[in-house]
């Protein structure tokens, strides 16, 4: 080995200097975050996303409690069921001590470290060379998307940086490494804790295939014993998750995302976002995953090479690429993991190129090695050359990822820092209409924003007030006062004085969690309440949540079980077996009993249209007009409802009536053509999803759905407007599917005419209709 | 390891430990200038009425942008409503949070408020499509 080589392979190995080279790099990233900690992201998303983690830190250091809820959100949420929340993260300890704002570019420093940490070791194993995993380390660590998560306030997407501590654990825990065991369920656990909405799933797909990849390059023996251990694994990080798990699980059931629509990326687009170094400032999408263009050049060198060693990452980036592109694919692979659960609300399909950035990294990190290792064998005379040329192509590759890096932290509009936040007892808590769009002023006026942003259907009271003189109040003022004695954000005191029965609202959303030391805790059409009896009380309301307490006891339980094996397997009492299992199924069978036998009220679904009437009907109105259209799937258009005029504002407000009898495809949507007078521009009020809140494929069966939507009719002409409806596959080719009217036969154009409206002439004075 | 390589290992975590206080110091004492001025009570109550005299018109261009759909109205008001608190503080360059209290402060002042104007928010329904 030439001395150059033998250092920087010495180098490489020795902690040390390694976290020493990644925490320079990192610093260097992240100079301009530092710089302006605490001053406020005025990006909508970071209002609402930072809000959450200013409002964690706040229940923490201002109240000295856990923050189980967020009364600042939404007019009041399960912080632990929010899936964006980051508040179950070790994170918070660093917003409590330094304030929310500042805590991010600390905690963003933290992650790039890590990242490269992760991918040194991860590579190292991989590719055989601590010098190529070293080399290719900061290339993955500081990959664009993790600064562009920064700029908007996603800081939940660094997660991503901890994939490859994921494939690291699975490896090792299939060699039977307890050590992996741990890796999976902590990596798991921290980001679930740290708001992985995507990092999770994906990282649970990239575990699986990295679980196949090392079950294929063992022996029978071998693959046996990584089997219990790979099974006593999951079973730990389903324990170890359990805290976070638990009431995502309970929230999304009783209030489900639902995402539509078809994206997807050229290879042009995808090339864009990856290569295209970005610009200093505005928002677009070149350069949002930015990876020197050096990995990429360096990978024909690995597979050339390294043909074996490159065929699984070549394969992991093609597929990621392939995932990528969405709906703009054929097959669209993307369009097969929306089939799955979880996976059904994945919005951006170009997230997947941070893994194909780690499986091109992989390959480069390869290429690197076969180059060192033909310089040290020293085959031939140029090898040495072209291995220092690629190594320094690689380090100069360092300065243009930070310099990458720098240009989209820049892209966050960082505003003045707000005045600071009164204390409660200056400025007591109250809720505000508030502003999505703003929250990070309102929290800091110790006020909650009922106006409420989010990508899921927080569970919500439509009786919530941004007026109130008090926000502890009887539903009937003559039964009687309610005066608030103390108000932190899990504990509300209130005397009541009550002459009758009475009912005493909190300005804040119900949530089964809630109990009270007095009476009975109800909901009051979503707003948390209490019913009492006549006299005088202290009410003491406690927001104690089984999911989020008895999840803490069970993934608790998950480590002691873990820590038990590891005494285990250091007195050599044990190794990975039927034992093992046994001992991680341990944690699972507490949440069991624990289900059973912990009872709490369950908020279930109500689906409900956009305009807030339900979807689930019993039986049609009588100023519904039958249809009885069959389609091609098991589709029924019972009846519908269409006004004669538009209303005095010029809205026309409409229903369709359906019935879904058997599995139909997810592509299916609705259509809805408005044709107009002659010489009118066609209008549509197309919807995939019925009132928003189903697919057709995940309907109930069997039972009458209301479809409610409106259109606005001010500016179009005056005349008769049909109202012609139809499917179509909206996810797929875009074809219409076939139906047949009442008397079965087939529709013209498989569409069928629902009814029709005249819109009147304008008037000039008002130009209403 | 010779104590050549356990020096330079112990510098490289010196190293690590250096550059992580100096990004909790840079963090922890960044500073971004002061507000030039504070809305005085007077002007509370004027920025206030002023956002209630606009709230109407408001209301009714996100009802026909998003008809029957009265949560996306909402959030197409909040974006109307932040865009002219943002104006407004700059033009009279007090804190985007001052225009937005002075408005909470007018909402709570002025008791039950009635339609047009709304004091609650409809329940979050966000809309399934974004492509």
């Amino acid at each position: 080995m030439t001395s150059p080589l033998r250092v920087a392979h010495r180098v490489a190995t020795l902690a040390g200097p390694r976290l020493a080279l990644f925490g320079v790099l990192a610093l260097a990233a992240c100079w301009l975050p530092l710089t302006r900690a605490g001053a406020l992201n005025d990006f909508r998303d970071s209002h609402l996303l930072h809000s959450y983690e200013d409002a964690g830190a706040r229940t923490v250091t201002r109240y000295g409690q856990l923050p189980l809820w967020n009364p600042w959100a939404c007019g009041g949420q399960y912080a632990l069921g929010s899936p964006q929340t980051r508040v179950a993260s070790p994170t918070l300890l660093v917003s409590a001590a330094l304030g929310a704002r500042r805590a991010e570019p600390v905690v963003l420093w933290a992650f790039l470290v890590l990242g490269m940490e992760g991918f040194f070791r991860y590579a190292r194993r991989r590719v055989g060379s601590a010098v190529g995993a070293l080399a290719a380390a900061p290339l993955f660590g500081l990959i664009g998307f993790t600064a562009l998560s920064w700029s908007i306030g996603w800081l939940n997407f660094a997660g991503f940086l901890l994939l490859p501590w994921l494939l690291l654990g699975t490896r090792r825990a299939a060699r039977g490494r307890l050590s992996g065991v741990a890796l999976v369920a902590g990596t798991f656990a921290l980001l679930l804790g740290f708001g992985g909405t995507y990092p999770v799933p994906m990282g649970a797909l990239f575990v699986a295939l990295e679980t196949g990849r090392t079950l294929y390059t063992l022996r029978a023996a071998g693959r046996r014993r990584a089997l219990w251990a790979l099974g006593a694994t999951a079973l730990f990080t389903l324990g170890a998750c359990a805290f976070r798990l638990w009431p995502l699980v309970e929230t999304m059931r009783s209030s489900p995302r639902v995402m539509a629509g078809t994206p997807g990326n050229s290879l042009e687009t995808l090339a864009r976002m990856m290569l295209e170094l970005p610009a200093r400032s505005g928002f677009s999408s070149p350069g949002n995953f930015f990876l020197v263009a050096v990995a990429l050049a360096l990978v024909p060198v690995a597979v050339a090479l390294a043909r074996r060693r490159a065929l699984y990452p070549a394969a992991g980036a093609a597929l990621c690429v392939w995932m990528a592109s969405g709906y703009a694919a054929r097959p669209s692979l993307f369009a097969g993991l929306r089939a799955l659960p979880i996976f059904s609300t994945f919005r951006y399909p170009e997230r997947f190129l941070l893994p194909a950035g780690l499986f091109i990294t992989e390959l480069a990190a390869l290429a690197l090695a076969a180059l060192l290792v033909r310089a040290w064998r020293k085959r031939t005379p140029w090898a040495p050359r072209l291995a220092a040329l690629a190594c320094g192509v690689v380090v100069a590759g360092w300065g243009v990822q930070v310099h990458a890096f720098a240009n989209l932290t820049r892209w966050a509009p960082m505003v003045e820092e707000p005045p600071p936040t009164p204390p409660e007892a200056e400025r007591p808590f109250a809720q505000a209409r508030g502003n999505r769009w703003a929250q990070g002023h309102f929290l800091a006026l110790n006020r909650g924003s009922i106006a409420c942003g989010e990508a899921w259907p927080v569970p919500m009271s439509a009786r919530l007030r941004g007026d109130l003189p008090q926000e502890e109040y009887l539903e009937e003022p003559a039964a009687g006062t309610a005066r608030r004695v103390e108000w932190t954000p899990n504990r509300v005191e209130v005397d009541v004085v009550a002459s009758r029965p009475a009912v005493l609202l909190v300005n804040q959303n119900w949530h089964p969690g809630w109990k009270a030391s007095v009476g009975e805790v109800v909901s009051r059409d979503g707003l948390l309440a209490v019913r009492l009896p006549e006299g005088e009380h202290r009410v003491v309301l406690r927001f104690l949540p089984r999911s989020g307490l008895g999840g803490a006891l069970v993934s608790a339980l998950a480590w002691v079980g873990l820590g038990f094996l590891a005494w285990r397997q250091r007195a050599r009492k044990g190794g990975w077996g039927a034992k093992a299992l046994a001992v991680s199924a341990v944690p699972l069978l507490v949440w069991g009993v624990l289900l059973v036998a912990w009872n709490e009220p369950v908020a279930r679904a109500a689906p409900r249209n956009p305009d807030g009437s339900p979807m689930l009907v019993a039986s049609l109105p009588p100023e519904a007009r039958p249809l009885d259209v069959r389609f091609d799937v098991p589709v029924e258009l019972v009846a519908a409802e269409v006004p004669s005029a538009p209303d005095a504002e010029g809205f026309v407000h409409m229903a369709l009536y359906w019935r879904v009898t058997g599995a139909v495809p997810r592509t299916a949507g609705i259509f809805v053509h408005l044709p107009g007078p002659e010489g009118s521009k066609r209008k549509n009020a197309d919807h995939a999803v019925l009132g928003g809140t189903f697919f057709f494929s995940d309907a109930p069966r069997d039972t009458l759905l209301r479809d409610a939507f409106a259109v606005s009719t001010r500016d179009w002409e005056a005349g008769e407007w049909k109202v012609l409806v139809g499917l179509w596959h909206a996810g797929g080719d875009g074809s219409r599917i076939d139906a047949r009217g009442a008397d079965g036969k087939p529709l013209h154009e498989s569409r069928v005419e629902a009814g029709a409206f005249t819109v009147p002439p304008k008037t000039q004075s008002s130009g209403q209709p | 390891m010779g104590t050549h390589w356990r020096r330079a290992s112990v510098a490289g975590w010196l190293v690590l430990a250096l550059c992580g206080a100096t990004a909790v110091v840079r963090a922890a004492t960044s500073r971004s200038p002061p507000p030039e001025r504070r809305l005085s009570p007077a002007e509370r109550v004027e920025v206030g009425r002023a956002a209630a005299a606009e709230e109407p018109g408001w209301r009714l261009r996100s009802r026909h942008s998003f008809p029957g759909d009265p949560w996306s109205q909402d959030d197409d008001f909040g974006a109307s409503e932040r865009s002219w608190a943002v104006d407004e503080a700059r033009r009279r360059r007090v804190p985007v949070t001052d225009v937005f209290g002075a408005i909470d402060e007018e909402l709570h002042a002025a008791g039950p408020v009635a339609p047009p104007r709304k004091a609650t928010a409809s329940p979050c329904k966000p809309r399934p499509f974004y492509d």
